[in-house]
């Protein structure tokens, strides 16, 4: 199982970092999230940055990308960067995958096998 | 305390001084957000304040939690200017819930906000420089795209805006800020706001929105790209307008300012994308100036009167979603 990201759905509304960060910390915070939103608003350029167990899933508009540790895809400074966040654990021991039920636009979905 | 901090900003422009209150009486007496704002604006009524407020479910994962709004009173009468978008939720993961800001400043000035803390910093470097400048600026020199801010521009008169996209100041916000020399408010929220289990479980269950079509004029059809929603919303209302590059293109524009997204319909009416960049970049508003409690232009975005306004900024919640995906039942206010 894994999460499907659909990036053209993503209207960038943020509250998947925010589900993920109460997985984790059963508060309101975005700070521990595996999932980041990243966005350049000014040119509406936006995607979804997933930290998993071996990679980083970048969900770009134009086309998926993955990221081996140590490789960058450049980009611009985040407060705490999605390197140093734990791996997205598909919401272990939760009823639901917390960002998938509360995506509105169902960019976020989850894959079995 | 759920859903709250408990605690606001109160910035002395005339002073320069910065302190934090708590307000854990006012928020377990009040109703929400707009009814706390009403009595500081009360309580500090001799130091002429803008008051910035949040409501119960800002920042929380009941759908549309992205509201905010700003209260002050000119000539003895009030006014209420909403705010959506990013700021509202930004703001109040700085660890405060409203922010009163009391006196002017003798010199330009700015505001950042963040963990917890405040700076009044010099902005005389930005005197002459339009919203958009402002803003980069603004991301660059605190080193985060998720920097948010509230702008004035170098037009008159001057709105304020929310970002770079405008908002819907035709009522003077703008003009106050720029009576005290605050020139921007800008906030990076990365603190925690607590949300019980029983909370999370209710909001999972409610209507998350499904994307509305607002109506667009012919002529700029052709360059709508993608549709963006505020936080935690489902309604997507905001097309971006992509004017200097291709409206199809899905990687990263190369050019600077290739185009806008207009947070009040009301920038569209003219259907000329060039004017109405230029009045996003300038900060003004394409009603000018009005003498409204609340900008009609809000009203007629949402649907709703002024008196749901003012019961759903207690909330945090947008007016619009409550009309269009809760179907104005109230059942859902009563958490």
């Amino acid at each position: 199982m894994k999460i499907k990201i659909d990036t053209i759905k993503c209207n960038a509304c943020g509250i998947c970092e925010y589900a993920c960060g109460y997985h984790r910390d059963r508060e309101f915070n975005a700070m521990s999230s595996s999932i980041m939103l990243h966005r350049v608003e000014k040119k509406d350029y936006f995607g979804v940055i997933l930290k998993r167990e071996k990679d980083i899933y970048l969900a770009r508009p134009e086309g998926p990308e993955t990221l081996k540790p140590g490789e960058s895809a450049g980009g611009g400074a985040s407060s705490k960067p999605i390197v140093m966040r734990e791996p997205c654990d598909l919401c272990r021991d939760e009823e639901f995958r917390f960002c998938v039920v509360l995506c509105p636009t169902g960019c976020l979905q989850v894959e079995e096998g | 305390m759920e859903f709250w901090n408990g605690k606001a900003l109160m910035v002395d422009l005339g002073k320069g001084e910065v302190e934090d209150f708590e307000i854990e009486d006012l928020i377990s007496s009040l109703k929400g957000g707009y009814e706390i704002v009403v009595e500081l604006l009360k309580r500090f009524a001799d130091a002429e304040p803008i008051v910035i407020g949040t409501g119960t479910w800002t920042a929380s994962f009941f759908p549309s939690g992205c509201m905010g709004f700003v209260l002050w009173k000119r000539n003895g009468k009030s006014f209420c200017l909403p705010l959506n978008w990013f700021f509202p939720v930004e703001f109040k993961l700085t660890g405060f819930d409203f922010l009163v800001i009391k006196n002017s400043s003798s010199s330009p000035v700015r505001l950042w906000i963040r963990d917890g803390i405040c700076d009044i910093l010099s902005a005389e470097n930005l005197s002459n420089k339009d919203v958009w400048e402002t803003l980069d600026f603004l991301k660059e020199d605190h080193g985060d795209e998720k920097v948010q801010a509230l702008v004035t521009g170098t037009g008159s008169p001057s709105a304020l805006s929310q970002g770079y996209w405008g908002g819907f100041d035709s009522i003077g916000a703008g003009e106050e800020f720029r009576k005290k020399n605050l020139k921007a408010v800008c906030v990076r929220g990365m603190g925690s706001i607590s949300i019980s289990e029983e909370s999370f479980k209710k909001m999972l269950k409610l209507p998350r929105g499904k994307e509305i079509g607002l109506s667009i004029g012919e002529e700029l059809k052709k360059f709508v790209h993608r549709r963006s929603a505020c936080f935690n919303c489902g309604l997507n209302c905001y097309p971006f307008f992509m004017i200097e590059d291709d409206p199809k293109i899905l990687k990263e524009s190369e050019k600077k300012e290739p185009g806008f997204i207009a947070l009040d319909p009301n920038y569209l009416k003219e259907g000329n994308p060039k004017s109405t960049m230029d009045m996003l970049r300038k900060g003004v508003h394409p009603s000018g100036l009005k003498e409204e409690e609340i900008p009609s232009s809000f009203m007629e975005f949402a649907g709703v009167d002024g008196a749901v306004v003012k019961e759903l900024l207690n909330y945090g919640i947008c007016p619009l979603f409550f009309r269009v995906a809760l179907q104005t039942d109230k059942s859902y206010l009563n958490f």
